[in-house]
């Protein structure tokens, strides 16, 4: 929900076209926050993360820029997500470089791939042939060729890239061959079938259709140069949806299907079965634009009904700052919510799902407040503690400025964490620890989970603009049980979506296995349940593949992975 | 001397020795970094801090400093002005009261900003711009209930105004009534200004009752509506410490819209002297210039601005307007065609080329640059207006017709729009639905003169 009390818009609009009707250039007001401070009413406990990124040899360090040009790109960068490239079953990390932008690729500032060999991560990226030196966005892994191992899709300020997992530790730049080398700015992208037929196809969210020279000059507080707000460009590119024909090469569908008939200043992209019937619908986070929730009619072609449905702007009916997207079932009524992190002076917005049409429920779900003063980026839904909630995690890092004189220039922020205490109610959780990973500032950007370590909890990665990667180990839920579930595709390789549900004496719980969401980002696909806050076990789980194939397990083991292959392969 | 006289002196000396005794007042707040102010800034707030000086026990000057500090974004420095200017008030600090409430809002203490609006709205239940921001703020915290009953004081406070109405009805639809929110909703969008915001939420109360037409409607209208805060004693100081940069150029992009222009030149040729070399101050200056109609002065401002940065991308776009306007064609086709290549998924190069094609007399290809301007920014009314004007003039009447109509879809309020649909309706020979279109033009403008002129010649039409 957007700040009701400002009296200065963020954005100038209308400001290049309006050049052309008289109008008038103008400069962007101050995105700025607040300093956060900790609130009266939080709760406090142990840190539920400690820092593992260090200590498992994880040594990455995002750069933006070298100087001082405040080129626009360089504020959103800042991509990373978990690949099983080696195939032996636990979840490696890909993370995704800036650099400097006016001098070009520079084998200095590349890609990096850390092979996860139980007890440490190993920088991977030479021999894997992974290190990508495009000014860096997003990702996503998906098995393209149906080979059975996980592939590499990069996603560039430019030309993005798709890397071929050739199954002996290396990859291959395959981008021409297949067809999927986007030159518009790409921020996250979401791997999903389109069909369903099998062959995961790519949609990508693009963002502003910038290049150097039409950069503009904007000023923040007080007057200084600062970055500026997408609106400043007037500019908002369409996205691209890339259908996998299945010979190893995609086509660029993004005309005849309507998707690249819309323009929006695209952050955060998720893959979802958003009323529940099998099939899957797309939703995009735009900045400062109305987001979008792209359902497939009958004859292929696709249609955004985000502002029918409600989830396009917020109660007031304001476009804000949409950056990543968490998706989770909060209020358990068995479909997928929405939460949309935004800037500073806006809240982070959670639309509840109530039979296919939304509600901005930020202010009651108790999500306001705290993010008021944040700008949100990477986020996600998960149950870190095992308690049966879903839990809420936020990475923020300011896109402007926020104040003058000594750190001025740092778009630090902390983050934020929420425990989920009932149907769609959340409290924050305090940092314990001023220097831990809730209590210090910086700019986060990617968040990405996965159970990494293989001990049945979520765990977060965290990509930091013009700052350290994180890789924030699980603590809150030791020792208490859970229950996981992977779901796969015929020839073994992670499915990118699948639906899950826990039968509990309590109700269903639905989940889901989802690759594609937060900011740049992506995540482990596996389906998750806390169990310490259930008087029993679920009696039964049930995985649903879009097309609506689906297994049943009776009497699951608790506290175990359980891989569940998609039938009919 | 009398004995009264002589009290007098007395108590005159003890006060004297008191006040002189007494803790001296703290020092005046200034920013640690003033260097990195915009000068106009530098120059309001440190006049303002030596006023602070010069009265230091003044609680008026203190607190019109922090009214400097909050109308330019510094919130923490304005926070402890009015932090200073209150306990400094012998009447009634309610007001320095609520603007700090208002700036611990911005700076993110939304906790501690409700705290002090409770105490505001206690001193001054007659406040309500303190009611509204109460109201706002329980909003944020989830307290609908606590919104309504704010609220409602505003309604009962402010009948005329829709403040009260919106926020009771936003609260009421958090609380699951949309039939009461509903109510409270039409009411507001009566009477506000800018009822889209209203119509916004009145969409979602409609929804909720199953009122599904009207939903859609209500929804669809209500996108990006401006927020409406009510005053209070200090809102206009505020808006008259508003000088940093940024907001006095969006300042006077609003005067040159409304063609306002001599406000707007002054407004400009103020922030020009702070900022002689800054091509987004020389640009825009250079635009007012072009609406006055001095386009030498204009083509002066634009060497300035391209001596200051060759490369500037909005420099050359409005290059490529003053050279139509001047009629030098060939320039504006080259400035325009470099444009294009340099940002082609940028609507304004699309835009400005077509302005030159048309200058041209190449019809044909400024319809097609106008097509791509409209396929890259289908938010801007201007461009649909003018693609239809285009067509219109190549008598492409059935696509010019269908433009309008796609037009009226977004903003079913733009007279110029049912006016593009009443000519070309004209020109099919569909006087029904040209008189339909008339109509609905006089209704949103009774004075409209093209309105009456199409309505007089569908009448010699019909008759």
């Amino acid at each position: 929900m957007r700040s009701r009390w400002l009296w200065v818009r963020g954005p100038v609009a209308a400001v290049l076209a309006a050049a052309l009707w008289l109008g008038c250039s103008g400069e962007e007001a101050g995105r700025s926050a607040g300093d956060p401070a900790a609130t009266a009413a939080e709760t406090t406990a142990p840190e539920w993360f400690e820092d593992a990124a260090a200590p498992l040899g994880i040594d990455f360090r995002h750069v933006r820029a070298t100087g001082d040009q405040l080129w626009f790109p360089e504020m959103s960068s800042g991509g990373g997500g978990w690949i099983d490239y080696d195939g032996d079953g636990d979840q490696d990390l890909y993370l995704v470089q800036g650099g400097d932008l006016p001098t070009g690729p520079d084998p200095r500032f590349h890609n990096a791939l850390y092979r996860n060999d139980g007890e440490r991560f190993v920088d991977v990226t030479a021999s894997a042939g992974v290190g990508d030196t495009g000014f860096g966005m997003g990702l996503a892994v998906l098995d393209y060729d149906g080979d059975g191992d996980e592939d590499l899709y990069v996603a560039n300020y430019g030309p993005n890239v798709l890397y071929r997992n050739e199954g002996d530790g290396t990859f291959s730049d395959v981008t021409a061959a297949a067809g999927v080398g986007e030159s518009a700015w790409t921020t996250s992208v979401a791997p999903f079938d389109i069909e369903p037929d099998g062959d995961i196809d790519l949609f990508l969210a693009n963002y502003v259709a910038w290049s150097p020279s039409t950069e503009v000059e904007c000023t923040g507080v007080g007057g200084i140069r600062d970055y500026c707000g997408p609106n400043r460009y007037q500019a908002p590119a369409p996205d691209t949806l890339y259908r996998n024909d299945g010979n190893g090469v995609f086509t660029d569908v993004s005309a005849e299907s309507g998707i690249g008939e819309s323009f929006g200043n695209g952050l955060g992209v998720t893959a979802l079965d958003f009323d529940g019937d099998s099939s899957t619908e797309l939703y995009v986070a735009n900045d400062l634009m109305a987001n979008q929730l792209w359902f497939r009619s009958a004859d292929g072609r696709w249609v955004d009904e985000a502002i029918e449905r409600g989830c396009a702007v917020n109660m007031a009916g304001a476009a804000e700052a949409g950056m990543g997207v968490a998706v989770g079932d909060v209020d358990l009524n068995g479909l997928p919510d929405l939460l949309v992190t935004h800037l500073a002076q806006e809240t982070n917005t959670l639309y509840l799902n109530h039979d296919g049409l939304c509600a901005d429920s930020t202010t009651t779900s108790g999500l306001a407040m705290d993010s008021l003063s944040r700008t949100g980026f990477g986020t996600v839904f998960a149950d870190f503690d095992h308690d049966g909630w879903l839990d809420l995690w936020v990475s923020n890092g300011r896109v402007a400025r926020a104040r003058l004189g000594g750190d001025g220039a740092s778009l630090d922020e902390p983050n934020l964490l929420y425990r989920g205490t009932g149907p769609a109610r959340f409290e924050i959780v305090a940092p314990s620890r001023p220097d831990g990973p809730l209590g210090r500032a910086e700019t986060g950007r990617a968040t990405a989970v996965a159970d990494f370590d293989l001990d049945g909890d979520p765990d977060i990665l965290e990509v930091n603009n013009q700052g350290p990667a994180r890789l924030l180990r699980n603590r809150a839920a030791d020792g208490r049980p859970w229950m996981a579930v992977l779901p796969v595709e015929a020839n073994g390789t992670r499915t990118p979506l699948a639906r899950v549900r826990f039968d509990t004496v309590a109700g269903e719980r639905w989940t889901a296995a989802r690759r594609a969401a937060s900011y740049c980002s992506s995540h482990e696909p596996i389906g998750h349940l806390g169990l310490s806050g259930l008087d029993e076990a679920p009696a039964e789980l049930r995985v649903v593949w879009p097309g609506g194939a689906t297994v049943v397990l009776r009497s699951p083991p608790a506290n175990r992975r359980l891989v569940v292959r998609r039938p009919g392969g | 001397m009398p004995a009264t006289d002589s009290r007098v002196v007395l108590l005159a000396l003890c006060g004297a020795l008191l006040a002189a005794c007494a803790e001296p007042p703290p020092p005046v707040v200034r920013t640690s970094t003033p260097e990195e102010l915009d000068p106009a800034v530098r120059r309001l707030v440190g006049r303002l801090a030596d006023e602070a000086e010069a009265a230091p026990r003044s609680a008026e000057a203190r607190g019109r400093l922090g009214l400097g500090y909050e109308a330019n974004l510094l919130w923490r420095e304005a926070q402890a002005s009015f932090e200073q200017a209150i306990p400094l008030e012998e009447g009634d600090p309610w007001v320095w009261e609520l603007h700090r409430a208002i700036v611990l809002r911005e700076a993110g203490e939304t906790r501690q900003a409700l705290e002090q609006l409770r105490q505001v709205v206690d001193e001054r239940p007659e406040s309500s711009a303190a009611r509204q921001r109460l109201g706002l703020a329980l909003l944020e915290l989830g307290d609908a209930a606590g919104a309504v009953e704010a609220f409602e004081a505003v309604m009962e406070l402010e009948p005329g105004e829709a403040a009260g109405y919106l926020g009771a009805g936003e609260a009421r639809l958090l609380l699951g009534e949309p039939r009461v929110a509903a109510d409270l909703l039409e009411k507001a969008v009566e009477l506000s200004a800018d009822p889209a915001q209203a119509r916004y939420r009145l969409g979602l109360a409609y929804r909720a009752l199953g009122r599904e037409e009207e939903a859609a409607s209500a929804l669809a209208l209500g996108l990006e509506g401006e927020p409406e805060l009510l005053r209070d004693p200090r809102s206009s100081a505020l808006r008259e410490y508003t000088v940093y940069l940024a907001a006095r150029l969006e300042r006077a992009a609003k005067l040159l819209e409304s063609e306002r222009l001599d406000k707007a030149s002054t407004l400009l040729e103020i922030c020009l002297d702070d900022h002689p070399e800054r091509p987004t101050v020389l640009n825009t200056l250079a635009l007012t210039r072009l609406a006055q109609d001095r386009p030498d002065e204009a083509r002066e401002l634009l060497d300035r601005s391209l001596a200051a940065d060759p490369e500037y991308f909005e420099t050359h776009l409005i290059l490529a307007s003053w050279a139509t306007r001047t009629g030098r064609i060939a320039l504006a086709l080259e400035e325009t065609g470099r444009a294009v290549e340099a940002a082609p998924g940028n609507a304004a190069p699309h835009t400005a080329r077509s302005q030159a094609l048309v200058a041209a007399g190449r019809y044909g290809e400024a319809a097609a640059s106008l097509e791509r301007a409209l396929e890259l920014e289908v938010r801007d009314p201007r461009i649909y207006l003018a693609l239809g004007v285009l067509y219109e003039g190549t008598e492409r009447w059935s696509d010019a017709l269908a433009l309008y109509r796609r037009s009226l879809e977004r903003w079913p309020a733009l007279v110029p729009a049912w006016l593009g649909v009443a000519r070309t309706s004209l020109a099919l020979g569909d006087t029904e639905k040209a008189r339909e279109a008339v109509d609905a033009a006089l209704r949103l403008d009774s004075g409209h003169p093209e309105a009456h002129l199409l309505a007089l010649r569908l009448e010699e039409e019909e008759g």
